[in-house]
């Protein structure tokens, strides 16, 4: 948002003032006080361009997630909702927490842990399973 | 943050400014920048007397004339132009795209 905010002047003659003009209402709708805009600092409209691009930035992140939460729901309902279901047939759950929550962090590390904890029992099972065969072996010797 | 220019006369601190109020008021009272290099000799006294107006705004003219007759004149318009052009540069301009699309130039003299 910048020079998108000034209409084309034919004559290319446009006056201080009247850009001054043609840009307030939109300084206003991003929360530039009156008096910010005409007594003050005359570099503070760049930040509040700033402030704004990031609210929007947020904006659209939330929808966005919105719109993975439906996805996530009409996927999870999608086994019953053909007229060709057949019996017996469930939804899948929907998700018991939301998304990048601290719990899901939290499941994650756990799950990690579990992997890690597996790895190690059968480690330990192949190492004692070759150390039985050659103990075995050198009995025979 | 805003572009200002300071100096001491008299044994007393100005600081010199825009707002785009006194930029609006500037323009009311004959300052045109399309013909500032035309009628430089109308022109720039306006623009220094009009920076003034967001601190000093009660300073009698006549103090103004004094101090406009004796200031270093070297460079000052550049500064004051700079502050009046930020008025409105900072309403329309996107300065991080403009840096990146900046076309560089360099010159043999």
């Amino acid at each position: 948002m910048g020079s998108e905010l000034l209409s084309d002047d034919p004559q290319g003659q446009k006056s201080y003032s009247d850009i001054f003009d043609e840009c307030f209402p939109y300084y206003l709708s991003i929360g530039m006080t009156c008096e910010e805009y005409w007594e003050g600092d005359s570099a503070l409209p760049i930040f509040y361009r700033k402030a704004q691009k990031l609210r929007d930035d947020v904006e659209n992140q939330k929808a966005w997630l919105q719109g993975m939460y439906f996805y996530e729901a009409l996927c999870d309902v999608s086994p019953i909702l053909h007229a060709f279901a057949k019996k017996g047939v469930n939804p899948y759950p929907y998700p018991g927490k939301p998304y990048g929550g601290k719990e899901n962090e939290e499941i994650e590390e756990n799950q990690q842990k579990r992997i890690e904890n597996e790895r190690l029992r059968t480690q330990i099972f192949m190492d004692n399973w070759v150390n039985s065969f050659k103990n075995k072996k050198q009995g025979g010797e | 943050m805003s572009k200002e220019l300071t100096f001491e006369y008299n044994e007393k601190e100005y600081t010199l400014r825009y707002t785009r109020r006194s930029a609006r008021q500037l323009e009311d009272s004959g300052f045109n920048l399309a013909e500032l290099s035309n009628k430089p000799n109308i022109m720039l006294p306006l623009l220094f007397r009009g920076a003034f107006r967001a601190n000093h705004n009660h300073l009698k003219s006549e103090i103004i004339d004094e101090i406009y007759k004796k200031i270093d004149k070297d460079n000052l318009y550049d500064k004051l132009l700079a502050m009046y052009t930020e008025t409105v540069e900072a309403l329309t301009e996107n300065v991080e795209d403009d840096e990146k699309n900046m076309i560089t130039w360099g010159a043999n003299f």
